[in-house]
């Protein structure tokens, strides 16, 4: 007989380490299991926030720090707030995140928990290469740590390490179901150019479920973003609606609703939503769309407002510590903003993590500043793996117009809208009359 | 959440939940995101749905064979978990099945395979299932989610898949705490009811029942059973008798330092059990038969008990004769305390139970027969 420890743990943490020696549970991927008191506490944590409110556990794991401030506790912690950013949108949590990591890993430098929360949080301000060796250093000290195989992955998927981050994603895989896991194979296979193969693993993140409210919320959301890309507005606009069912109120289902409702021309709806997201969580990539969304109505006054918003959250995100080059320089190139300042971003960008979306915005640089030649060289490194990115595919065929005239774009623009028909509310239309 | 208000202030806050929504992620209206925001809490590993709790075989009252297997062990009431269709890896998604594997010649190899697989769930969390005999399709039907039950039938078997009490009982905390002297720990020496630690959970049943003709070859009517789940060509778990790799396969209650071997039981065939994991019983059963040398055991015969003992447990198959009166050893039945039978077994007699002895659910007198679930 064989039994999974991980639905043991809940309220018999007396139990849980013992258990988890003695049952033979299905261990995919040969990982050897839970004997680490390790991951029998994140194991306890996640059915724990599967089980209450994240911030009553968040208040219980406060108190077994004030009683007993050890490395685990504080990672621990330190995880919690992180779900609690997650879920809020409120950074106090965030800051405190890191104050809890830092201390845990002060206290112990080989407490797993605390370096891979450390490099989940690098991942997050986009810091990849500090990402990486904290991920590295986690794996370690917990072989299969599966935080740490989440950043690893992430971290070398953002550096163009496409092979190895699809092997750590296969991996992680490998060790059992989860939202976690499942999407980041549903990622990879979309830069593959595998979008139904995408499709396929988020549906398996669904069924996987996690058991915490916000992440099945967060892949509904995510599930509905894919099927909006390919144009499947209907089934997006289900998964959109079931993520706030989970999730009253979750900025990314209101977003995407946004999305939906901007896809379909019922751009006063779409910027109702948007400016409801926008006021609860203000994300730059949000007011963007808010923008474009006003743009496109005729709107510019109130559009050149939303843009002000922008620059102005990717500052303050700077200044909070995260890489905002990229961002900025896509909005800037988007906007004819200073293209050569946005170029000189874009490449330092490319510098710092050569991921396919910084490759894909040096070329659009480059070609915004009207060199086409050179632009071509890198819409094709952004285009290597063949994905099917309308974005990317758009910008490719502008480069190709400009070398070889309207013909060759042709092409691109058709293979940009088949790919993703409303793959953005500023450039489609663009690319539709392009294309034809 | 937070609006947007003028002053430092304002912006500090402004400042933090832009990155808090960084670190929240979402999906990025544009295709260029430049990381990956899924989730970074992730269970530990395991995969429940793939995890094999409990196998039965038993005969109907019309004479058919009722061929039971769990998974998706401790579930919560109210959660609905599924069973799993596929695991992807970035190249792929590999197929989930959930094996039957019934020997009719007694060389602990298959001879019969009926593989159940499943859809992905619909809106309502309903699956499609598929029952396969040797490969040939032999019926299609629909899980039950929920407290409902759909009985599939095609000819004469009929499959059913869905959300059921644990029919399974035992004082698992007094088992991990077997050996401790602490009063009230350990289930040695029981006299008062204990825990049933399966008690108000759920599992997920697959329950066929088929006519012994399809499973025996002719002139016999003994066959041996295990279940198995495999991904792809992949064997991720598997189990005949109860609790055999809990038991007797390191790490256990008796064997804490050993190294952890049971990923590899489970990936093993039972027609090797014998070569491969036969020292790991004998180990065990040393440590089991030692508990009543302080009261007088005459331990010269030990040895060859256990040598005994040992080629009973393995290979790691149900063995059943479907024209016999079922009950443990021959076959299972939900009812059968399994855990009692054995431990008389393996202890030469000096445990005798863990002082649970029944499900804290009635079983069904009719298919599905697994109790409803909480």
């Amino acid at each position: 007989m064989t039994r999974v420890r991980r639905r043991i743990s809940f309220g018999l943490a007396a139990l849980a380490g013992a258990v988890a020696v003695v049952l033979g549970a299905a261990w995919p991927g040969g990982v050897a299991p839970a004997r680490s008191p390790a991951a029998v506490d994140v194991a306890l944590l996640v059915e724990q926030l599967s089980a209450g409110s994240s911030r009553s556990v968040v208040r219980r794991l406060e108190r077994a720090v004030a009683a007993r401030p050890d490395a685990r506790s504080l990672a621990l912690l330190g995880l919690g707030y992180q779900q609690l950013a997650r879920e809020t949108g409120d950074a106090a949590w965030l800051t405190r995140a890191r104050e809890a990591l830092r201390r845990a890993a002060h206290a112990d430098p080989t407490d797993p928990v605390a370096v891979a929360g450390l490099a989940q949080l690098a991942v997050t301000l986009h810091r990849f290469r500090a990402a990486l060796s904290l991920a590295r250093r986690a794996l370690a000290l917990e072989p299969g740590n599966a935080l740490a195989l989440g950043a690893l992955g992430d971290a070398q998927l953002a550096s163009g390490r496409h092979a190895d981050a699809f092997r750590t994603y296969d991996r992680l895989a490998a060790r059992g179901p989860s939202v976690g896991a499942y999407a980041r194979v549903a990622t990879a296979r979309r830069l593959r150019g595998d979008p139904a193969g995408a499709l396929d693993a988020m549906e398996l993140a669904l069924e996987a479920g996690s058991g915490i409210p916000e992440q099945e919320a967060w892949a509904l959301a995510r599930y509905g973003t894919l099927l909006a890309g390919r144009g499947r507005l209907q089934e997006a606009e289900r998964a959109y609606r079931r993520s706030l069912e989970l999730a009253p109120g979750y900025v990314h289902g209101e977003a995407g609703l946004a999305r939906v409702a901007a896809a379909r021309g019922r751009f006063a709806e779409a910027e109702a939503r948007l400016e409801r997201v926008v006021a609860r969580l203000p994300l730059p990539e949000y007011a963007v769309l808010l923008g474009d969304i006003r743009a496109r109505a005729g709107r510019a006054r109130e559009a050149r407002r939303a843009y002000a918003l922008v620059s102005t959250l990717e500052r303050l995100l700077e200044a909070n510590g995260v890489r905002t080059e990229l961002a900025t320089a896509l909005f800037d190139l988007d906007h004819g903003v200073r293209p050569r300042r946005a170029l000189a971003r874009a490449r330092s960008a490319y510098r710092a993590a050569p991921s396919l979306a910084a490759a894909d915005a040096v070329a659009w640089g480059l070609y915004r500043t009207g060199r086409c030649a050179e632009a071509r060289t890198w819409s094709q490194r952004a285009l290597a793996l063949g994905t099917k990115d309308g974005l990317f595919l758009f910008h490719r065929g502008l480069i190709e117009r400009c070398l070889g005239g309207a013909a060759a774009g042709r092409p691109w623009f058709r293979r940009a809208l088949a790919a993703e028909p409303t793959f953005s509310l500023r450039w489609a239309p663009l690319a539709e009359k392009l294309a034809s | 959440m937070r609006r947007a208000i003028l002053g430092a202030l304002a912006l500090t806050a402004l400042a933090a939940a832009a990155l808090a929504a960084v670190v929240s992620g979402g999906p990025r209206p544009s295709a260029a995101a430049d990381h990956v925001d899924a989730p970074g809490l992730m269970p530990p590993g395991g995969n429940f749905q793939l995890d094999l709790t409990d196998l039965y075989a038993w005969r109907a009252r019309n004479g058919n064979t009722v061929l039971a297997m769990n998974v998706n062990g401790l579930t919560a009431p109210g959660k609905r978990p599924v069973f799993a269709s596929g695991v992807p890896a970035v190249a792929k998604t590999k197929g989930v099945t959930y094996w039957f594997r019934v020997d009719n010649d007694g060389d602990a190899v298959a001879d019969v395979d009926l593989g159940v697989t499943f859809s992905k769930p619909n809106a309502s969390g309903v699956q499609t299932m598929t029952v396969t005999r040797n490969g040939k399709v032999i019926l299609t039907g629909r899980t039950s989610p929920g407290r409902g039950v759909t009985v599939n039938r095609q000819g004469q078997v009929r499959a059913y898949a869905g959300l059921r009490d644990d029919p399974f009982f035992f004082d698992l905390g007094g088992f991990v705490d077997i050996l401790s002297q602490e009063a009230g720990k350990s289930f040695l020496g029981c006299t008062g009811a204990r825990t049933d630690f399966f008690a108000g959970k759920n599992v997920s049943a697959i329950v066929l029942e088929l006519p012994p003709s399809l499973l025996t070859r002719s002139g016999s009517t003994q066959i041996g059973v295990w279940g198995a789940t495999t991904v792809g060509s992949r064997q991720i778990d598997r189990m005949g008798r109860p609790a055999i790799n809990t038991v007797f396969i390191p790490q256990n209650p008796f064997e804490k330092t050993k190294a952890y071997r049971k990923n590899q039981f489970n990936a093993t065939q039972p027609k090797n059990d014998r070569a491969r994991w036969r020292s790991e019983v004998v180990d065990s059963l040393q440590v089991l038969f030692s508990l009543n040398d302080a009261s007088g055991d005459d331990k010269a015969d030990d040895a060859m008990k256990i040598a005994g003992l040992a080629d009973v447990l393995l290979p790691d198959v149900l063995t059943f004769d479907t024209a016999k009166s079922d009950g443990f050893l021959n076959g299972r039945r939900l009812a059968d305390d399994v855990i009692d039978a054995e431990l008389g077994l393996i202890t030469e007699g000096a445990v005798k139970t863990d002082c649970v002895s029944r499900n804290d659910r009635r079983f069904l007198a009719s298919f599905p027969y697994v109790a409803a679930p909480h």
